[in-house]
């Protein structure tokens, strides 16, 4: 677990990091390369929405640490972020 | 009394009342409203963009920009390097990963104003159409966002050179490491939304 408040050495944590960027890089590439296909359009959005949701979701765990932080910090953010999709979503529907 | 105060300031930055670290509670409400803000934003777009589609969309250079968002990736994984770095009391790697965030952050940044440009000579402007208005208000804010946070890794950068951080006082590194971190989700929203769909 790691340290809420900066008080001292912690354990390395470069391997899941490493893990994470290639996981991040590997689906940005695979973006780009849906991009260029020609497939059902629904079915292509509901993929990029999909894929850049995971890729914020892993950012937000591993790099921002929010996984091993203080779960109100996760309240904090994910709360108006789902506020957004909400919003989002009923102004695409009306 | 002022030992008593210094008192009271350490128990208060050392979340001493609500069990967490009150200086970056202050960090994730501010990233909150910045959750708003570009909800706000990007809301709108998606609202224009589905009720009146145009083809102006097709001047966008999706290569061009998922290079850049590859910088910025690269960026906020030198920034978490860094954070790992000085929690191991290694300044000089956090030195490094700060050097290495800068140079990604000013290269984007250098791409966008290249796009900017590319899409002007277009006539793709900020008053061209509702389209351009959206767009560039979008990446326009974003952009400013990494320039603050550039200015404000350059700031780390030479404080680390003077020695001001260490495993015990990182938290001005991870504060900066919150912010980066959140510009570029930004931007993967962003890459989505404005290029992809």
């Amino acid at each position: 677990m790691e340290n809420n408040i900066a008080s001292g050495k912690t354990e390395s944590h470069v391997r899941t990091y490493v893990y994470v960027f290639l996981i991040l890089a590997a689906i940005t590439a695979f973006e780009i390369y849906l991009n260029s296909l020609t497939i059902v359009q629904e079915i292509q959005n509901g993929l990029f929405l999909i894929l850049s949701l995971i890729k914020a979701a892993l950012i937000g765990a591993f790099f921002m640490h929010l996984h091993t932080d203080s779960k109100f910090f996760t309240f904090i953010f994910v709360g108006p972020a789902l506020l957004f999709i909400m919003f989002a979503f009923f102004t695409i529907a009306s | 009394m002022g030992s008593q105060t210094s008192a009271l300031k350490d128990h208060f930055r050392a979340g001493g009342e609500l069990g967490i670290n009150h200086i970056k509670l202050g960090m994730w409400f501010f990233i909150a409203s910045e959750v708003m803000f570009f909800g706000g934003l990007i809301a709108t777009f998606l609202n224009f963009k589905i009720n009146s589609p145009t083809l102006e969309g097709e001047l966008l250079d999706v290569t061009l920009v998922g290079i850049n968002t590859f910088i910025l990736l690269g960026s906020s994984f030198a920034v978490v390097l860094g954070l790992d770095a000085i929690r191991q009391d290694k300044p000089r790697q956090l030195a490094f990963y700060l050097g290495i965030t800068i140079v990604l952050g000013v290269i984007f940044l250098s791409g966008q104003v290249f796009e900017f440009r590319s899409l002007a000579a277009e006539g793709l402007t900020l008053t061209s159409s509702v389209f351009g208005s959206s767009f560039f208000t979008m990446t326009s804010f974003h952009g400013l966002h990494v320039l603050i946070g550039v200015l404000w890794a350059s700031r780390n950068f030479i404080k680390t050179l003077r020695g001001g951080y260490s495993s015990s006082t990182s938290i001005g590194i991870e504060l900066f490491g919150i912010y980066w971190h959140f510009v570029d989700i930004v931007w993967i929203i962003l890459f989505t939304v404005i290029y992809l769909i």
